[in-house]
Formats: structure tokens, C-alpha cells, sequence
């Protein structure tokens, strides 16, 4: 787990994750500040709105006490109409609203201390009831006839409020997305951690050695899994061919050594034994022949092995089927009849395939060479091909012994001989190239009971 | 005297070669490596080439395809090593005439050599043949009719085929190879006794009822068609 915590923060993922929270943050900060401006701003220019019309309906009451027409200096006793109406505004409410009136340096009313007259918008801080804290207002002052001062304000503490109501949203919500953006990425990239370290530990599992390990997968399709997948059958790939190579080394190893070990126990004897030329001959002869059948083999395990590599892509080509059957069927009519075996071909016309005709001739020629060997004198072969649901069927039956259920998947392998079969000639190689020529071309291979007898089965896809 | 260049870099086959074909009436100059070999077969006067497909220096196929742009038609006949799939058909396109697959057996490098030297000495009678005649065997190429003695025989499509090529090389050894890959046009030994199944139709309709056999076989290497 330690292992996987050190590497945590170091992750792709985690550090999508952090630029991802980094990059919402900000936005958030951005739209945060701008409704902070947008609302104290508004709040603002409606409280001074609302302080303007108390100091408008002031001045007018101020100004036309004595009428609308008269202008002379106003008496005391006439200022009493705006005076009460701002004494009853500061009844009616509480400390919010603050207001001023003064002649000549003296307080006709308000709740505000006598200040020097100052036109316009203003903002500063007062002292609030008795003995209470210093407190910000804003409001609006305007000079009034006969040297009178007029001045309304509102207390800045609600705006205030409502600047920190703002702030506080804006930290709950800022910690809050902190908070998960953190946990999901350290969720997000520990299990993309613990995924590539199930790979991880899978790779060096099969590097010491499990060469049978493969990556768990979680059942999801997501592309860790694909990868996962794409790993995995990679792996069987690899080590199928593995196995079909160390095979072929203990196929060589075991089935070469023996011809050859004939062939040297046979000279050994004839220098010993070999008294004219005659035997020397014989002996020779039959030493040219081993080799050459030795050789064969060789050949036989080189073309198995290039046709499995895939080598031989450039013999493909678009091919007339049947008259590829046809060439096997003539090719093997005498043949047949020679070793009085019924041959019996059964091709259907216009039949269509990409292949490649020298390895598809001999694939076919391998199965009917392997039925003429196995079967009795008389026995029915037949050769049957045609078309099926899914491509090109071909069939090589036979009427002889047939080969026991557990045999039939074995004898595809190379130098596989059965028991009964180790007397004839034949190197073992016929079915396992076969095997290797169905595979090139996408094909299954499969042995039947014929009941009684063998049926080989080729089937070919339909060209993809 | 055939004059013969051996173009192997591995002295044990060149040697093998070079015995073998010189009790048979060959000239041999043997080039070990692909620049000796282009050199000698620009400026000797040779009626045959060997060339191994991997030399050292230029390998087999690029020194063919050179002396064919130089326009030496000296008939080429490929080593090749076993294995080799598409050994055949490269050759082929490279301007070579045959190939045989190392290791050989001298028989099938003698026939092939003879059968390629007596074509190019051939070449320019051999396409207006149009009547082959050994004995008393006629085969008509125009007609596609065979008679001996001025008995009609009827053969079949594949029996005319391998007729054919044994009289095309009568008097002369043809392999089991040569006849597959010829007449059958397969490049693998099916490793049965396929091609004496076949052979052994034909001897029965040219031979049986005759006195004198013109298919015979020659033991360990193949067949011959000639008169006595």
C-alpha cells in the first residue's frame, strides 16, 4: 500500500484531476468576486437612491414653507414642517436611517452631530446611539436657502452583512469543491494505480518465470480493460508459439535422433561385418537413403515452421477452387486405382477461394496420401468439396480403421505416430503440416469417425 | 565440353558440383563469392551458370538480374536451400531458368543441367516443332495426337502432358522433381508413389503390345524415354 500511496500523487490521473479542481476553482473564484462587486454595488446605489428621496421630500419641505411664491429669509417657527417630518422618520425607525438638519452652524433636527456643510455623496463614519462604535454611513448632503444644511444617510452595516453572507457562501463552497476534487482524484488515481500495478505485478511475475500469469480483468469495458485484454492475448500468443517451439526442439532432439542413430549403427556393423564391394555398396546405398529421408524431414519441419512464421503470404492469390480440387483428384485418380482403392470425387463447380495453390494441393494431397496409407486394400475413398454456410467445406473420407477419439487431436503434432503406424514409412509430418496450412488460411481442421473410418473435415471461411 | 560456371561460396558443395559435373562432360570455373561470379560470367563464354542464392558480396538473385539487364542469357540454373518457400518463384522472376534444393542428389543436378543446356541449344528450332518423333512414337503438338507405329493411342490431358516432356528430353534422365514440378506444377514432393502410378499408365498405353519399351526407368533417379 505504501508503494502505491508514494506513487499516488505522482499519477496521470491524480494530476488530471488536480489541473481539472485547479481550472473549476478559479472559474468559481472569478464568478464568486463578480457577484461579490455586482451585489454591493447594487446594494449601494439603492440605499442612496432611497436616502435622495428622503433628501428631496426635505428640501421641498424645507424650501417652500412659506409658500411657493414668497422668497424672503425664513422665520423659526416656519422650519417646524420639516423638522417634525424628519423626527417622525426617526421615530418610525431604527438606526438605519440617519438624518441632519442645520441653520447657520445650529441642529434644527436629526440624529447626526452638527458637521460642516459638504455637498454631494459622502461616506464616513459616525458614532452610533450613546456610546455605541464608530459605524460607516453613506449618504447625500445638499445645501438649502438661507444657509441651511441638509444631509441624509444610511448605516452601511447591512450592506456589510450582506458582503459577508457573500463571503461565507463563497468559503463553503470553495472548501467544499476543494474537499472532492481532492478525494476524487485520489480515489480516481489509486485505482488506476492499483490497475497498472496489477499489470505491473502480472509483467514481472512472467519475466521470473509464471509464464501462465495473466493480468485479472474486471469485467468492464473501459480501456484499462482493453489494454488488459490486448495484453492478455498477446501473452497466449507469445506463449503458444513458445510451446510449438520448444516443441519442435524436443521433436527434433527425440525423433531426429533416432534415424540417425540407425544410420550410424548400420555403418558401424557394415565396417565391421562387410566383406566384398557388394556390401559396401549395399550399405552405402541404403545410407544415401536414410540421409535422404533424414533430409526430408528437415525440409518438412522448415516448411511446417515458414508456413506457421506466416512466410509464405506471397503464394496467395485468388484461385479457381475447383479446379485446384480437380488437379488433386487427377493428380491422385491413378494412384488410387494402382493400390485398388474405390476413389470416389465429388467437387462442386465455380467454387471460389484466396488461397495458395501449391500449399492448399498439398494440404489435400497430405489427407489422401495418409488415407491410401492407413486404409486396406478395396476401401472407399472419397473426396468431397463444396459449399457451405460459412465458406468451403472439403471432405476426405475413408473406409478404413479410423483413429481412436483420444488420438485424434495428437496426431496434428509433429512427428505424432501412432502406435500401429510406427512400421510404415512416413515422417510424421503429413498431419501437422496440414494443421499449420489450414491455420494460414483461417481454416478448421477436425477428424471424424466415418463410421467406420475416417473423415477429415477442412472447413475454409467465406472470403472476408 | 559444356562450359560451366559455379558461382558457391561453400567449398565442400563447389567441390561436389565441380566432380560431379566434370565426369559428365563439364568445364568448371568455380566462383566463390556473388563479384566473382558477375565478373566471370560477364567476360567468360559460358553455356551454363550455378549460382547459389546466398553468396557473399552480391547475393544469387541481384547478380542474375544484372546479367539479364546486360543482356547475357547464359541459362542459370539456382541453388536454393531447403525451406525456402517462395525459392521458385523469385528465382524465376529474377531471369533464373531452374532451381534445385540444397542438399541435392547428383542425378537430379545432372538431368537439370542437361535438360537445361540441350533447351538453350534448342531454343530457336524447339517453338517451330510441331511433330515429336522417337522411334516409331510420333506426338503431334498442333493436333495433340500421339501414334506409334501408326497406331492411334488416346491419352489424357496429364498423360499427353508427361509424354511430352519425356520426348521434348528424350535420350536424356528426367526426375521425379523435374516431372512434378513440369508437369504437375508442384513445387513439394508429395513423398508417395504418385509420379509411378502415372508413368506407369502411360508406359502401359505406348508400350504394352510393343516390342521394344521406350519409357524406362532408371534406378535411385528417374526415368528416360529412348528408343532400345
Amino acid at each position: 500500500m505504501s508503494f502505491v500511496q508514494a506513487r499516488l500523487f505522482q499519477t496521470e490521473a491524480f494530476r488530471l484531476a488536480a489541473i481539472y479542481a485547479g481550472l473549476f476553482l478559479g472559474s468559481m473564484t472569478l464568478l464568486l468576486v463578480v457577484i461579490y462587486l455586482v451585489v454591493s454595488h447594487a446594494f449601494a446605489a439603492s440605499l442612496l437612491r432611497a436616502a435622495t428621496d428622503d433628501l428631496n421630500a426635505i428640501r421641498t419641505a424645507y424650501n417652500y414653507a412659506d409658500g411657493p411664491k414668497r422668497r424672503r429669509p425664513l422665520q423659526e417657527a416656519e422650519l417646524h414642517e420639516a423638522k417634525e417630518m424628519i423626527e417622525d422618520r426617526i421615530l418610525a425607525n431604527d438606526d438605519e436611517d440617519l438624518f441632519l438638519l442645520e441653520k447657520n452652524g445650529r441642529k434644527i433636527a436629526g440624529n447626526l452631530p452638527i458637521m460642516g456643510p459638504a455637498p454631494g455623496v459622502q461616506r464616513f463614519a459616525y458614532v452610533a446611539g450613546r456610546g455605541a462604535t464608530q459605524r460607516m454611513l453613506l449618504g447625500r448632503g445638499e445645501q438649502l436657502r438661507d444657509g441651511a444644511y441638509a444631509f441624509v444617510g444610511r448605516d452601511l452595516e447591512s450592506l456589510e452583512e450582506a458582503r459577508e453572507q457573500v463571503l461565507i457562501a463563497f468559503t463553503i463552497v470553495f472548501g467544499t469543491s476543494l474537499v472532492l476534487a481532492g478525494v476524487g482524484g485520489i480515489v480516481l488515481s489509486r485505482s488506476f494505480v492499483q490497475r497498472l500495478d496489477a499489470i505491473t505485478t502480472t509483467c514481472r511475475s512472467i519475466m521470473s518465470g509464471r509464464l501462465k500469469d495473466r493480468i485479472p480483468a474486471r469485467g468492464t469495458r473501459n480501456e484499462l480493460d482493453q489494454l488488459a485484454a490486448s495484453i492478455n492475448a498477446m501473452l497466449d500468443r507469445i506463449e503458444a508459439l513458445m510451446e510449438s517451439l520448444k516443441q519442435v526442439t524436443n521433436d527434433i532432439a527425440h525423433d531426429l535422433r533416432t534415424p540417425l542413430a540407425h544410420l550410424r549403427y548400420r555403418l558401424e556393423g557394415v565396417r565391421s561385418e562387410a566383406t566384398c564391394i557388394e556390401d559396401y555398396e549395399l550399405a552405402i546405398d541404403r545410407a544415401i537413403e536414410e540421409s535422404d529421408s533424414l533430409l526430408t524431414m528437415f525440409a518438412g519441419l522448415l516448411r511446417i515452421a515458414q508456413i506457421e512464421a506466416g512466410a509464405r503470404q506471397a503464394g496467395m492469390q485468388e484461385l479457381d477452387f475447383t479446379s485446384v480440387m480437380d488437379r488433386v483428384a487427377s493428380l491422385y485418380k491413378p494412384l488410387m486405382e494402382d493400390t485398388v482403392h474405390p476413389f470416389t470425387a465429388r467437387i462442386e463447380n465455380g467454387l471460389k477461394f484466396r488461397g495458395d495453390p501449391q500449399l492448399l494441393i498439398q494440404l489435400f494431397s497430405n489427407l489422401l496420401d495418409n488415407a491410401l496409407r492407413h486404409t486396406p486394400q478395396g476401401a472407399e475413398i472419397t473426396l468431397s468439396a463444396g459449399a457451405t454456410e460459412s465458406g468451403i467445406g472439403v471432405a476426405v473420407e475413408d473406409r478404413g480403421e479410423g483413429i481412436p477419439r483420444e488420438d485424434r487431436s495428437k496426431v496434428f503434432r509433429r512427428f505424432f505416430r501412432r502406435e500401429k503406424s510406427r512400421t510404415t514409412p512416413g515422417s510424421g509430418l503429413g498431419l501437422a503440416l496440414v494443421a499449420a496450412v489450414v491455420e494460414l488460411h483461417a481454416g478448421t481442421v477436425c477428424l471424424e469417425d466415418n463410421k467406420p473410418g475416417l473423415r477429415a473435415q477442412v472447413n475454409f471461411p467465406a472470403q472476408a | 565440353m559444356v562450359k560451366t560456371l559455379v558461382i558457391e561460396d561453400d567449398p565442400q558443395t563447389a567441390l561436389y558440383i565441380t566432380q560431379g559435373l566434370s565426369r559428365n562432360g563439364h568445364t568448371i570455373h568455380w566462383a566463390p563469392t556473388g563479384g566473382d561470379g558477375f565478373v566471370q560470367a560477364r567476360c567468360g563464354d559460358y553455356e551454363l551458370i550455378i549460382a547459389d542464392r546466398m553468396l557473399p558480396g552480391m547475393d544469387g538473385l541481384t547478380l542474375i538480374r544484372r546479367l539479364r539487364d546486360l543482356n547475357i542469357q547464359t541459362p542459370v540454373l539456382f541453388l536454393t536451400n531447403m525451406g525456402e518457400l517462395n525459392a521458385r518463384v523469385e528465382g524465376l522472376e529474377a531471369g533464373g531458368d531452374d532451381y534445385i534444393t540444397k542438399p541435392f542428389a547428383m542425378v537430379e543436378l545432372l538431368a537439370r543441367t542437361n535438360a537445361l543446356v540441350r533447351r538453350a541449344t534448342l531454343v530457336g528450332a524447339y517453338n517451330s516443332h510441331t511433330v515429336l518423333r522417337v522411334s516409331s512414337l510420333e506426338m503431334n503438338l498442333v493436333t495433340r495426337t500421339v501414334s506409334r507405329e501408326g497406331q492411334e493411342i488416346d491419352l489424357q490431358t496429364q498423360e499427353f502432358k508427361l509424354l511430352q516432356y519425356l520426348m521434348e528430353h528424350s535420350g536424356r534422365i528426367v526426375t521425379r522433381t523435374m516431372l512434378l514440378e513440369s508437369v504437375w506444377g508442384l513445387e513439394f514432393d508429395p513423398g508417395t508413389t504418385l509420379v509411378e502410378s502415372h508413368v506407369s499408365r502411360l508406359r502401359s498405353k505406348i508400350d504394352k503390345g510393343f516390342d521394344m519399351p521406350l519409357i524406362h526407368t532408371v534406378r535411385g533417379a528417374g526415368y528416360v524415354l529412348r528408343a532400345g
